[in-house]
C-alpha cells in the first residue's frame, strides 16, 4: 500500500456564463506584460500556485489531456505564416512553465503527463509511488473552439492543484493506493464507484471534500478527508 | 511469475536493461551504428511544409508525410513493435511508459488543415497510445510522458523507480517521433531550423539543427545484464521558455552530482548537441569543466534531433557501440569546437566502463543518466 497526505489543494473552474470576466479578473493579479502572453491554463495554473508550498525539490506531475488547446488552434490557424509565439506556447507542458517561469521557480522534478480516460488515476499513481518527501500534482484544461467541436480538446476550462506528503503532520487528509484489486472485495460503502473519475470531476471532488474510492487495472484508489 | 511485493520504504535495487531496439532516419539500431562509424547523415533538404512546399530544411524522414489516417507511423511502428505484442505488458506488474514529443501532432495538422473528423483518433497523445495498445494487444497500465525534448528520459527515470522499488516485475519505456509540417514549420519560425545543416558543437558563426524520424523502445528488469541504469538527474530552470540561463546553471545542475561517481568510474559523454550556437557551447563547456578527461560525441548531425524520444534512440545507439566496440564520433561536424573534449573521431568503449547520456528540452529542461557498462 501506498500512502500520501494531502497538505494543501486548489481548484478553480471558469464559469461558462463569465468565464472571460473571471479569467480577466486572475490576469489582474499578475504583472501586465507577461500577463497579456499567457493563456487561459497558464493564467490558471498561475493561480492555483500561488500559496501552496512547494520548493525547488517537490515532484511536480502536471496533467493534462489537450494542453494549451486555444494556442494549437492558434498555430494551425496561422499557417502558411507559422506563428512562433503559438508554437512555443502550444508545446506541453506549456501552462505549468508559464506560471514558473513568471517566477523564475526553477524545479528539479517536473513529469508532465498526457492520457485520456485514465489520466487522473495515473498521476495519482505516480505520486503515491514517488519516494520524494513532497509531490504537487497540478491538472487542468482550456475550453477550445473547433478543436473541442471535434473532441480534440476541452469544452471546459479548470485547474486544480493538490500538494501531497509522505509525512502526517497537519495532513487535512489521505490518498491511499492499494494493489492488487482483483481479488479484493468491492468496499461496501457509498464513496465506491466503478470508473476513475475524470480530471474535470476530480476538481469538483476536491473543492466539495468528497471521501471517493475507485478501481483501476492497477488498484484501487481511496481518497479520505480529515475532521 | 508473481508481482513483487509493495513494500513502502524498499531499499531500491539495481536495475538493468534487457531487449532494446531503435529506428532513425538511417534504419535500425544496427544500420545505424554502422552509417554512423560510416560518417554517412540521414538528413536531406526537404521542404518545410513537407509534400506542400517551402523553404528547404533537413530532415531524416523514414517516409514522406502525407496527410493519411492510420498516419505515415503505423505500419513503421506496428512492425518495430511485434516483439512487445501482447501479454504480459500493460499489466499492473508490467508496466508500459510511453515517451514523445509529438504524438499525433501530424494528424492535428491535417485535422486543421482539413476539418476531417477521421484525423481526430490520432490527433491526441491518449488517442495515439489507445490505438496502439488495441492492435499489440496491450493491457491499460500505461503512462504518458511529455516534455518536450527530454519526454524519453523522464520515463526511464519513471520506469527505473517502478523497477527498483518492486512496484514492476518489468517496465517497458516506448518512445517515437515522426516529423510532419506542425513541428518542422515550428521550429523553422523560431529560426532554429533552416537551409543549413547542424554542425553539433562547431564554434562557428550560425547555427541549426536538423529534425529527424526516431523511435525506440527498452525493457527494464532487476536481472542482471551487461547494462545496468547508474544514478540519473532532472532540472527545469524556468528561466526562459526556450533559451537556457546564460551562464549554464542548468547544465552543471545535471552533471555536477557524478562528480563523485567519476573517481570510480572512466565514462565517456554522449551529449544532447542539436546545433544551435548558444546550448551547444554551454554544453560541451559544461562537460569540460566537470569531466575534462570525458570525450563528448553527439549524433544529431546526422540522425537529426529525435525531439522526444532523442534520450531513448541515443540510448540504444549507445549500447549499439559498446556491443560492437566502438563509439561513432561528433559525426557530420568539424572543428573548430567549442570546448577541447569533443571528440570529431570514433573511438573505443573498452577505455571506459560508463557512459553518461545527456538531454535537454524548451524552458531550460535537462536530464542526465549515466549507463554502466564496465
Amino acid at each position: 500500500m501506498d500512502e500520501r497526505y494531502i497538505k494543501n489543494f486548489r481548484s478553480i473552474e471558469l464559469t461558462r456564463e463569465n468565464g472571460e470576466a473571471e479569467l480577466a479578473g486572475f490576469r489582474t493579479k499578475l504583472p501586465p506584460r507577461q500577463a497579456r502572453r499567457m493563456s487561459p491554463l497558464g493564467v490558471l495554473v498561475s493561480e492555483a500556485l500561488s500559496g501552496m508550498p512547494f520548493t525547488r525539490d517537490t515532484a511536480i506531475l502536471y496533467t493534462t489531456t489537450f494542453t494549451e488547446s486555444l494556442a494549437l488552434e492558434a498555430f494551425l490557424g496561422s499557417f502558411p505564416y507559422p506563428s512562433p509565439t503559438y508554437f512555443q506556447t502550444s508545446i506541453h507542458p506549456g501552462g505549468i512553465e508559464q506560471a514558473l517561469i513568471l517566477n523564475q521557480h526553477p524545479v528539479t522534478a517536473l513529469y508532465p503527463l498526457a492520457g485520456g480516460a485514465g489520466i487522473l488515476s495515473h498521476a495519482l499513481r505516480l505520486a503515491c509511488a514517488d519516494d520524494r518527501p513532497d509531490v504537487l500534482i497540478v491538472a487542468g484544461e482550456e475550453a477550445a473552439t473547433w478543436l473541442a467541436d471535434l473532441d480534440a480538446a476541452s469544452s471546459r476550462t479548470f485547474v486544480w492543484a493538490l500538494f501531497l506528503a509522505i509525512e502526517t503532520d497537519r495532513a487535512m487528509g489521505s490518498l491511499t493506493f492499494t494493489s492488487p484489486p482483483s481479488t479484493a472485495a468491492k468496499p461496501a460503502n457509498a464513496t465506491f464507484v466503478q470508473k476513475s473519475p475524470s480530471l474535470h470531476d476530480f476538481g469538483r471532488i476536491l473543492k466539495t471534500r468528497q471521501k471517493l474510492d475507485w478501481d483501476t487495472a492497477a488498484g484501487r484508489f481511496s481518497l479520505k478527508w480529515t475532521g | 511469475m508473481s508481482a513483487p511485493p509493495h513494500i513502502a520504504g524498499i531499499r531500491p535495487a539495481d536495475c538493468f536493461i534487457h531487449e532494446r531496439a531503435c529506428l532513425t532516419g538511417l534504419g535500425d539500431g544496427r544500420e545505424t551504428w554502422n552509417r554512423l562509424i560510416a560518417n554517412e547523415s540521414a538528413l536531406q533538404a526537404t521542404p518545410v511544409f513537407c509534400s506542400e512546399g517551402g523553404d528547404p530544411v533537413p530532415l531524416a524522414l523514414r517516409q514522406p508525410f502525407s496527410h493519411s489516417t492510420p498516419p505515415r507511423w503505423w505500419d513503421d511502428l506496428l512492425r518495430f513493435l511485434q516483439p512487445l505484442a501482447g501479454e504480459p505488458w500493460g499489466r499492473p506488474d508490467h508496466p508500459i511508459f510511453v515517451a514523445s514529443s509529438n504524438y499525433g501532432i501530424d494528424a492535428l495538422y491535417s485535422l486543421g488543415k482539413h476539418r476531417d473528423p477521421r484525423f481526430v483518433p490520432f490527433a491526441t497523445p491518449h488517442g495515439c497510445v489507445e490505438k496502439l495498445s488495441e492492435a499489440l494487444g496491450w493491457g491499460a497500465n500505461h503512462f504518458i510522458l511529455s516534455h518536450a525534448c527530454v519526454s524519453a528520459q523522464l520515463a526511464i527515470d519513471q520506469a527505473a523507480r517502478f523497477v527498483k522499488t518492486g512496484r514492476a516485475e518489468r517496465a517497458l519505456i516506448f518512445s517515437f517521433d515522426y516529423v510532419g509540417p506542425f513541428v518542422s514549420a515550428g521550429f523553422h519560425a523560431l529560426k532554429i531550423l533552416n537551409e543549413s545543416f547542424p554542425a553539433p558543437y562547431r564554434d562557428g558563426e550560425t547555427g541549426s539543427i536538423g529534425l529527424g524520424d526516431g523511435a525506440a523502445y527498452l525493457v527494464l528488469s532487476r536481472d542482471d545484464s551487461p547494462f545496468r541504469l547508474g544514478p540519473g538527474n532532472t532540472y527545469n530552470e524556468m528561466f526562459h521558455f526556450t533559451a537556457n540561463e546564460p551562464s549554464g546553471t542548468g547544465f552543471d545542475a545535471v552533471l555536477a552530482p557524478y562528480a563523485d561517481k567519476s573517481r570510480n568510474h572512466r565514462f565517456w559523454v554522449k551529449g544532447h548537441g542539436t546545433g544551435t550556437l548558444e546550448a551547444g557551447k554551454l554544453e560541451s563547456t559544461s562537460v569540460n569543466k566537470n569531466f575534462p578527461d570525458a570525450p563528448l560525441v553527439s549524433w544529431k548531425g546526422s540522425l537529426g534531433h529525435t525531439l522526444g524520444s532523442c534520450a531513448s534512440v541515443e540510448l540504444v545507439l549507445a549500447t549499439e557501440a559498446i556491443e560492437r566496440g566502438k563509439v561513432p564520433g561528433t559525426v557530420c561536424s568539424q572543428e573548430p569546437f567549442f570546448a577541447p573534449n569533443v571528440r570529431r573521431e570514433s573511438f573505443f568503449p573498452s577505455d571506459f566502463d560508463s557512459v553518461l547520456l545527456l538531454s535537454n528540452a524548451f524552458g531550460g529542461a535537462h536530464a542526465s543518466l549515466l549507463l554502466h557498462y564496465g
